[in-house]
């Protein structure tokens, strides 16, 4: 079993998706398929959307110019399907791009901008109607899904950098990335009724990616400053608002929830050779920190876990001069699929 | 460490030379050179190219950028406008296996490794050479083996196209609010006229912003380059005094420049950049140059330094914006010593060292010292019509950051050449040569990120082999060149920067590698000047085919290098009429890819650049005064293209220059 989990990704690598490969000029509608978004790189206007149609077995390598005889932008950093929309955070154009979730045409195109400096929006996160994007000039703007129109703002720390909803709470993790090596220690707690900050939990140097689980338990990555602080998995407690439990002795670099279970990547102490690993949201413990192997992986960028079809996503970046590629596994470890995508795969959307 | 540090302190009491350099841009300073040079002779083995004062000022040739770009083997890399940074790679090797130089001696950057070729503005220079290849000089230091490539500038203070006095005003106004005034003066004095003495002056200013329109799949946006307004002041004084056996030189620089950087055109972003570059920088140098019947001895010395404060008020990071400060200095001093001890036979040692510290308010850079030893043994023998040249040298760099040792290399290169002239009274020449050179990382390239690794400097190898005719005074010709190069080139540990944990966290490792095989193919002539009339035609072809063959597995193996045409043509055809002139430049460039991989979403279309150039020359009280006006017309077509992916180059411009001179 082992042997045919590690060959399998070379035999497909020679039967694999290539498919045939966006026939030009139709509109292609996102009906039952993976869309996915490829960050590109600075300042080469290179985000792209891809679509696999599932289907009619076809891969729209282009789907985004396909659709709207343009390019996405510069530095796609995050996608959320919410209700009947695609919103896309384009970092380095200062844009939100908003896609109809059925025809992939652009709906409105929202500057991020405050007096003609750019606010560098960085994720987005949607509840009750509204959406909410924080941007790396330290601020949160809520819009309104149907009006598309920013409702209000507020200012926390320096530069956020994820958003995780947990019991009428948003959590976001303040990086200070751009004052490296003088980092950002905390998480603002902001209630979403009123939409005022409540509070800010320190963490340590650098939090990330935060996420939340089924009973409302907040995980976050604090990054630490890549050398004697390490990097580490954190659990915080919602009712109690502090960290109650770090998953120590695992260099864990990214993490995505599915409310059920809490998958992770982890690295050794040089940011090398990923694992996969889950955590168990009921135990809150590790049940596996080796999942099955990924070396064909040569750079795991993200990972998306469809837990309704027991398969996992595997984003490659390649060594970040080619374009990336999407290894879709079954939880048993076999490939399934191999998606070739744009420059740096960031995010994954599935349609049923 | 003490032994190296004595021997500069000897070499600068005996004599010499130099400096100057910068820290991301280099401004120019001069150099001059007889147009047909000893070099010439000097360098059979080597491909040789040279300009003098008229094929510079004769073009539209702002700056060295735009001049190589019409060489075979170059393609420019720039990023438009007249304060975009400009480069040129050379048989597809990186701009950093290029070596620039000045007055003979090498304008050092080891923090980023850029020189950067815009900042060489055609009014301070009266000749250029440009040699890829290895050689055997008396008159340059050993470093001048270090590159794939070579280019001395002779400074116009150091100007001899005349024999008492010159006196020169030009000043030209251009598309882009572009204003350019620059004064020189040259002298002979003393004793029998021994020694010369120049100095000039150069400001620089230009809005430099200009519309552009830029493909967007399939719909075309048009905008206007903002915040690209460039401020420069140079100043130059230099001389050198002729003994019976030698000659001592030297040359004083200081220059002030204020840019605004315009940036990428980013798709849909509202925002103006605000960055902004100063920079200062101040050189001396001196060189003395002893030679006799069985031996010579070239020694030298230079100091620079060189001041960059980098401004993004637009960086969000709590401060309110980026301020960073880098503070280069660099001291070089060497020597060479040339002897015949037989008839045929040529004995070159040479050794120059180069001290380099960086201060910077960045904690990761700051306190880091470079110590670049490089030492040399060569031979030249010559029988027949035959010349073979050898050299090895060596380099030896240590790095020390915050007070450690960071980095250390030792590595020899050797060189090898075979010229020939096989047929008796014929300037039919044959060349072979193969040359390893290195390029090791820069300041920059270590320690930006903190990430240390186990770098070794990037390896070069050459393969060459040309032919080429030349004949001189030849029927209605006042020269016919007619010539052919093949050429196979590795690079090896190809120093290149990855991502690791996330984009804020880069390695820099030894892992590619690139397989280069090409062809250069170069006609230029130009009639007797007895005629009214004289036609000069030059034509260059180079055919490059430049693979990525780091990994198999990789989707870019096989690919062709990124921003590497296969196919460069340029042409000049120039017509003069008494004191008219006229001379049309086409530069071609194939298409390209942005990135390394090869795929239509990367690619970059081809472009064809036509640019114009008339002039008149008033000549009057015996040609001793000139009034000479040009008018320019650049990109005549008004050709939409990028040279860099995101960097749009102008369209259709002008300039008009007025030149009065009086040579006695």
């Amino acid at each position: 079993m082992n042997l045919l989990v590690k060959i399998a990704p070379l035999l497909l690598l020679f039967m694999s998706c290539k498919k045939k490969d966006d026939p030009k000029g139709n509109q292609v509608f996102l009906e039952k398929g993976v869309l996915v978004l490829s960050e590109g790189l600075f300042q080469q206007n290179n985000a792209s959307l891809t679509y696999y149609d599932d289907k009619y077995d076809v891969l729209h390598q282009s789907f985004y110019l396909n659709n709207n005889d343009e390019m996405l932008g510069d530095v796609a950093n995050d996608m959320l399907r919410y209700g009947g929309k695609i919103y896309i955070v384009l970092n380095n154009s200062n844009l939100i791009t908003v896609l109809d979730a059925y025809s992939g045409v652009v709906l409105k195109k929202i500057p991020m901008t405050d007096s003609g400096t750019g606010r560098s929006p960085r994720n987005i996160v949607g509840y009750e109607n509204k959406i909410y994007v924080c941007s790396f000039d330290g601020t949160i703007i809520k819009m309104d899904t149907s009006t598309l129109y920013p409702e209000n703002i507020i200012q926390i720390g320096r530069n956020p950098d994820g958003m995780a909803i947990s019991n009428g709470k948003l959590y976001v993790s303040n990086s200070g990335g751009l004052d490296f090596p003088n980092y950002d220690m905390t998480v603002s707690v902001i209630d979403l009724q009123s939409f005022q900050e409540l509070n800010r939990i320190t963490v340590g140097k650098n939090p990330g990616s935060i996420v939340s689980d089924f009973e409302g338990d907040i995980y976050l990555i604090k990054r630490g400053d890549y050398g004697s602080d390490s990097t580490r998995l954190l659990r915080i407690d919602p009712l109690s608002g502090v960290v109650v439990q770090e998953f120590s002795g695992l260099n864990i670099t990214q993490i995505f929830s599915t409310g059920m279970g809490i998958y992770f990547v982890h690295t050794d102490a040089y940011g090398n050779h990923p694992k996969l690993g889950v955590i168990d949201t009921d135990t809150e413990m590790v049940t596996d920190s080796n999942w099955f192997d990924i070396s064909h992986v040569q750079t795991l960028y993200a990972i998306h876990v469809d837990e309704p079809n027991s398969s996992i996503y595997l984003m490659d970046a390649h060594n970040y001069s080619s374009s990336g590629t999407i290894y879709v596994h079954s939880f048993s470890g076999s490939l399934i699929r191999q998606i070739n995508t744009g420059y740096l795969p960031k995010k994954v959307v599935i349609f049923e | 460490m003490k032994f190296r540090i004595f021997i500069l302190i000897i070499l600068g009491v005996s004599g010499s030379v130099y400096s100057q350099m910068d820290t991301n841009r280099v401004h120019l300073q001069t150099v001059e050179i007889e147009s047909d040079s000893l070099a010439k002779k000097a360098y059979p083995n080597m491909v040789y190219l040279e300009y003098n004062s008229d094929e510079i000022q004769n073009e539209a040739n702002d700056d060295l950028g735009t001049l190589l770009s019409r060489s075979s083997s170059v393609t420019l890399k720039d990023y438009g406008g007249i304060g975009g940074l400009k480069t040129i790679s050379v048989r597809g090797f990186s701009s950093n296996h290029t070596g620039v130089f000045i007055e003979g001696l090498p304008v050092l950057n080891q923090q980023t490794g850029t020189i950067n070729l815009g900042n060489l503005r055609a009014e301070n220079m009266s000749g250029i050479q440009f040699g890829i290849g290895g050689m055997n000089e008396p008159t340059l230091p050993v470093r001048a083996n270090a590159y794939v490539s070579m280019i001395n500038i002779i400074p116009s203070e150091l100007r001899t196209d005349y024999q008492d006095l010159k006196m020169r005003f030009s000043t030209s106004y251009g598309s882009f609010k572009t204003f350019e005034p620059f004064f020189g003066v040259n002298a002979r004095y003393g004793k029998n006229k021994r020694s010369r003495l120049g100095i000039n002056l150069r400001y620089l200013y230009s809005d430099s912003d200009y519309p552009f329109t830029l493909e967007n799949g399939g719909k075309t946006i048009s905008g206007e380059r903002m915040n690209s307004r460039v401020r420069t002041i140079l100043g130059n004084f230099g001389g050198n005094h002729s003994f019976k056996n030698g000659q001592l030189s030297y040359r004083l620089s200081y220059s002030k420049d204020s840019k605004q950087l315009p940036g990428a055109v980013i798709l849909y972003d509202s925002t103006e950049s605000r960055q902004q570059l100063e920079n200062q920088n101040a050189s001396a140098q001196i060189k003395y140059f002893h030679f006799g019947q069985k031996w010579s001895l070239l020694s030298f010395l230079s100091y620079h330094t060189d001041q960059t404060e980098y401004k993004d008020p637009d960086y969000l990071n709590s401060s309110g914006g980026l301020d960073d400060n880098y503070l280069q200095n660099n001291l070089l001093g060497g020597f060479n010593l040339t002897f015949k001890p037989a008839k045929r036979l040529e004995i070159l040692v040479g050794l120059d060292e180069a001290f380099s510290k960086l201060a910077s308010n960045k904690v990761t850079l700051d306190r880091t010292w470079r110590s670049d030893l490089r030492a040399m043994i060569g031979l030249n023998y010559s029988v027949w019509r035959i010349k073979f040249q050898a050299n090895a040298l060596l380099a030896y760099i240590t790095d020390q950051n915050a007070g450690i040792e960071t980095f250390q290399s030792t590595k020899v290169n050797p060189f090898f050449s075979i010229g020939m002239y096989p047929l008796k009274n014929s300037l039919f020449h044959i060349r072979i040569f193969y040359k390893n050179s290195l390029r090791p990382p820069t300041i920059n390239e270590l320690y930006y990120n903190q990430i240390l690794k186990n770098v070794e400097p990037e390896t070069a190898h050459q393969l060459d082999i040309g032919l080429s005719y030349k004949t001189e005074k030849w029927t209605w010709f006042e020269y016919f060149v007619l010539g052919v190069d093949f050429y196979k080139n590795f690079v090896r540990n190809k120093i290149i920067l990855i991502p690791t944990q996330n984009l804020f966290v880069w390695s820099v490792q030894n892992i590619g590698k690139a397989d280069i095989t090409g062809v250069d193919y170069y006609f230029q002539f130009k009639t007797s000047e007895e005629k009214k009339y004289r036609v000069s035609w030059d034509f260059k072809y180079t055919l490059l085919i430049a693979r990525d063959i780091t990994d198999v597995n990789s989707k870019t193996y096989n690919d062709q290098l990124p921003y590497t045409s296969k196919d460069n043509l340029s042409t000049t055809v120039g017509f003069e009429f008494l004191d008219f002139g006229i001379s049309w430049g086409i530069n071609y460039g194939g298409p390209r890819y942005a990135l390394a991989e090869n795929i239509e979403a990367n690619e970059l279309p081809s472009y064809f650049i036509n640019d114009l150039s008339v002039y008149y020359n008033f000549k009057f009280k015996e040609e001793k005064h000139l009034l000479r006006i040009k008018f320019d017309v650049r990109n005549i077509l008004n050709e939409q293209y990028v040279l860099v992916k995101s960097f749009p180059m102008p369209g259709v411009n002008y300039n008009v220059k007025l030149v009065y001179e009086f040579t006695r």
